[in-house]
């Protein structure tokens, strides 16, 4: 059983009288203790996707179940905020800036345990000690603070109920390149310390390497493909994750605009490899070993 | 190569509710004829400040000293007439955030002939229009006709930092600084516009200070790197160089970072 | 705090706020200040001028001490009285006397005033139509006026910034709802509404009813503005990402309304409260004028102002204004001090409550 299993998850919005499709029929699973990279650029509905599950928008089709229970409808809230917690992209603005970390951190815990204010000092204490970050942090205010340490203080209040999940959205677009390897360290020992499962969202391809088993590339609200690690990496399958990989590595240099067609295959105006079979949208098969594909190029 | 532009003893200081913030502190470095420099520092660094300073585009509670001679002579000492025909004409700059080089109630074509009538004392309509298309050719951007017709706000990021270095190059500028030009957009454009600023290097002889806080594209753009850290230029030498054996400590620790993450 | 240290900086603001403290604390210590109560009345000191203060008598002999002389009267062709002073005797003005006896902030028993005299009458701002020292009336009248603007602010902006939080806040029907209501509620003019409410009520009340009356009335016709402004304001502060990340937790919404969106909104809401005050005392300055508000013998600053209702009584006893000139001073202090506040916590200075 995966501990977070997305089968075909759709969420539309109405702006101005059109709809926007963000998440097309999306599938995604994360196992226990394991990192599952969900990888895509802005626009893609990847930011989308973690605030439907984490409960934030109820989405308009599919199901999402964690550790086997359903949690699509509202009904098991409290199950869910237990189980599944977020760290942001910005750390700046995830902490309310009147208030002291310690505060913060308490407002968390007094969700779901009866503390004392004057009790959790000690736990809380700890708990920062965790993350890296000396006691004298919980008396700060956020402005106090760099992004680093804010970041650290985001994932240590993520973890005080013991969430099974974390879904950590772009945690280090906003950081520096040497506090960006300190948080993917610490998120690799609370990994293997506490078992938790990641959901890391990202636009960096190169990132996710040090912490993902799985690697999900999305393109406008769909995932167009998706398997271990090494095989995306070795062998990319789909022209776009092809793309993001020369993009990524500064390799790319010119393509045509992007635009999303009525119908059939969405990376259709960009794609070298389109032919008239791509009007009709592809969907996930399975290529090899646990490699799943949306494009119709290595289909036999 | 014979040096472009030189920075010498380059201090900023800002005062901020009576306190005083050292953003630069004694940076010297110069820019060598028809090289790409980068100038590499994370946030707080400084290195928005040096690209303003270059400019004399400092607010009014900065306070710069040293000196920044180009053509012979200190920017600093220049009067506003004298700026005013620098900015842009000599020296281009592109900003962060694409949107910023924009006014927003304005069309790209308004602003456009704006620009060029104003810095170039342009005003036979074919000669502008000439200028303007074999700009956005130079930039790769197609449709001129509907982007010139519309709006910034109606367009992409990448779109609007494309016609933001179509501006800089219409006015044939002798050097280009790049305030993170990437940093706001998506990958697949940041490495298209990486590639657009190695081929206007080539075919225009740019010289350009590149200022980002990612490795990864100083690698790929930067002939020479020079790094800043808390408004001091810690080191500053050829690329293959600084990848291979930094010297500084505070530059080794951000190699090994990177190369931590590669 | 900062933001005092940067009001400190302001000059025009630190002098507003002096005004303002000296005027609060006449009202307070009303009876310490005040030489007579304010319904004594004299026969013998009807529209009697402001009494002059002399150093040098008629003698060229200096004193020490200020003194006034007896105002004696007689009428004219016109029945009126002319005052004169009669000279033969010299009256010191002493401090820290015994007078009239009454309740040290309600409940010290004393009779220590500042100022007084004994034998004569010291009106300093002279006297109304019943012989009643202005200055005194306008101590005690304080009390009502300023106090009315202060509580009935206080009160608007409490259901405003409540309404306008959850409004904002949810969004949705229950913005939907309670923004109809509100707009309803402001498209009725101000003035005419409070007219018509008090009318509702009967006209005889007593002081303390008509009291809270006017602080209900002024409050519920001023809470529907505020509440739009902050309703606005929530709409933009419940997209912030501490927000989202308060909700992710699990935090009641409740308490995120109470404890990260409202105080999100002290800036705007201190600054709004302080330049809306006038407005208030203004409002108790018609409603008093038009005799619906604070009646006789009990005086607030609009009802001292109704016997300058005649243009007869402001040509011939011209300091009978001077009620008016106190409401457009602490008006234009509060309004001095809202302002330098404004500017003070203007988001781009990065300086909060």
């Amino acid at each position: 059983m995966k501990l977070l299993q997305v089968e075909k998850v759709k969420k539309y919005f109405v702006h101005k009288r059109k709809v926007v499709r963000a998440l097309d029929g999306v599938d995604l699973f994360v196992e226990e203790g394991q990192t599952s990279a969900l990888v895509g650029e802005s626009g893609c509905g990847k930011t989308t996707l973690a605030k439907v599950v984490v409960g934030l928008y109820p989405p308009q089709a599919g199901k999402i179940y964690l550790k086997g229970e359903e949690i699509t409808s509202k009904r098991n809230k409290a199950f869910l905020r237990r189980n599944v917690q977020m760290v942001f992209q910005n750390p700046y603005l995830s902490l309310d800036p009147r208030c002291t970390i310690f505060f913060s951190l308490y407002e968390a815990l007094s969700i779901f345990t009866k503390i004392k204010k004057k009790e959790a000092v000690p736990f809380l204490e700890e708990l920062l000690k965790s993350v890296e970050l000396p006691e004298s942090t919980l008396w700060r205010y956020p402005h106090q603070l760099s992004g680093g340490q804010l970041q650290r203080v985001c994932i240590a209040r993520s973890l005080i109920n013991n969430p099974s999940l974390l879904i950590l959205d772009e945690p280090t677009s906003a950081l520096d390149i040497s506090t960006t390897v300190k948080i993917i360290d610490l998120l690799l020992k609370i990994q293997e310390e506490k078992s938790v499962g990641f959901l890391f969202i990202s636009h960096n391809l190169k990132l996710v390497k040090h912490l993902a088993w799985w690697v999900f590339v999305m393109y406008y609200g769909k995932i167009v493909e998706f398997a271990p690690k090494d095989l995306i990496y070795k062998n990319p399958l789909h022209p776009y994750t092809k793309l993001l990989l020369d993009a990524t590595t500064l390799k790319l240099k010119d393509i045509p605009e992007s635009t999303l067609p009525e119908r059939g295959c969405r990376f259709f105006s960009r794609c070298p490899y389109k032919k008239d079979m791509c009007l009709k949208e592809p969907t996930l098969i399975e290529i090899e070993n646990n490699h799943f594909l949306a494009c119709y190029l290595k289909r036999k | 190569m014979r040096e472009i532009l030189t920075v010498k003893n380059l201090s900023v200081i800002y005062k901020v509710e009576e306190r005083k913030i050292h953003a630069l502190k004694e940076v010297s470095f110069s820019l060598r004829e028809g090289e790409i420099l980068g100038v590499v520092g994370e946030s707080g660094s400084g290195k928005t400040t040096l690209g303003l300073s270059i400019l004399s585009l400092l607010d009014e509670k900065a306070y710069a000293s040293g000196r920044i001679l180009f053509e012979g002579r200190d920017i600093f000492s220049l009067s506003e007439q004298e700026l005013l025909d620098i900015r842009g004409r000599k020296i281009g700059l592109i900003f962060q955030e694409p949107a910023a080089s924009f006014n927003p109630v304005l069309t790209i074509g308004y602003q456009f002939r704006e620009i060029l009538q104003k810095k170039l004392n342009l005003k036979e309509k074919n000669l502008v229009s000439q200028i303007i298309y074999d700009s956005f050719k130079r930039v790769k951007l197609v449709d001129e006709e509907r982007i010139l017709r519309s709006y910034p706000h109606t367009l992409s990021g990448g779109q609007l930092q494309r016609i933001a270095i179509a501006f800089s190059i219409a006015l044939s500028p002798l050097i280009l600084i790049a305030d993170e030009p990437t940093s706001n957009l998506d990958i697949t454009v940041e490495s298209q516009i990486i590639h657009l600023f190695l081929r206007l290097k080539e075919e225009l002889n740019l010289s350009v200070i590149f200022i980002t806080h990612n490795l990864d594209l100083a690698k790929v753009i930067c002939d020479r790197i020079g790094v800043l850290y808390k408004g001091k230029m810690r080191e500053i030498r050829e690329k293959e160089t600084l990848f291979r054996e930094p010297k500084d400590p505070y530059t080794k620790e951000l190699i090994e970072a990177f190369k931590k993450l590669e | 705090m900062r933001i005092f240290k940067e009001l400190i900086k302001n000059k025009l603001a630190m002098i507003s706020l002096v005004f303002l403290s000296l005027f609060y604390l006449g009202a307070v210590f009303a009876d310490f200040f005040s030489p007579y109560p304010y319904h004594e009345d004299d026969i013998e000191y009807l529209w009697s001028p402001p009494t002059r203060i002399h150093f040098f008598d008629f003698h060229k002999r200096i004193f020490f001490r200020p003194f006034v002389y007896k105002y004696k009267f007689y009428i004219d062709q016109y029945y009126r009285r002319i005052y004169y002073e009669d000279r033969s005797k010299v009256y010191p003005i002493k401090f820290f006397v015994h007078g009239f006896k009454y309740k040290l902030l309600g409940i010290i028993e004393t009779d220590l005033h500042l100022f007084g005299v004994s034998g004569t009458k010291l009106f300093l701002l002279g006297a109304d139509s019943k012989g009643r020292d202005l200055f005194s009336r306008i101590l005690y009248g304080s009390r009502v006026s300023l106090s009315i603007g202060l509580i009935g602010a206080s009160i608007s902006f409490f259901i405003g910034i409540l309404v306008g939080a959850i409004s904002g806040y949810f969004g949705g029907r229950v913005d939907n709802v309670i923004m109809r209501l509100v707009e309803m509620m402001m498209m009725v003019p101000a003035f005419y509404l409070m007219l018509a409410l008090r009318a509702s009520f009967p006209p005889n009340l007593s002081s303390t009813q008509v009291y809270l009356l006017i602080i209900v009335i002024l409050s519920f016709i001023g809470w529907a503005s505020i509440a739009r402004v902050i309703r606005g304001m929530a709409l933009s502060l419940r997209e912030r990402d501490y927000i989202y990340a308060a909700k992710v937790l699990g935090v009641s919404d409740f308490k995120i309304i109470f404890r990260h969106i409202i105080p999100h909104t002290f800036s705007y809401a201190l600054v709004a409260i302080v330049l809306s005050i006038p407005g208030y005392i203004l409002g108790e300055a018609a409603l008093s004028l038009l005799g619906l508000g604070i009646q006789e013998p009990q005086a607030s600053w609009g009802n001292l102002l109704s016997s300058a209702l005649g243009i007869v009584n402001i040509k011939i006893f011209p300091w009978i204004l001077t009620p008016g000139i106190f409401i457009v001073v602490s008006s234009m202090c509060f309004y001095i001090l809202g302002e330098s506040l404004r500017d003070i916590l203007d988001p781009k200075k990065k300086i909060s409550i």
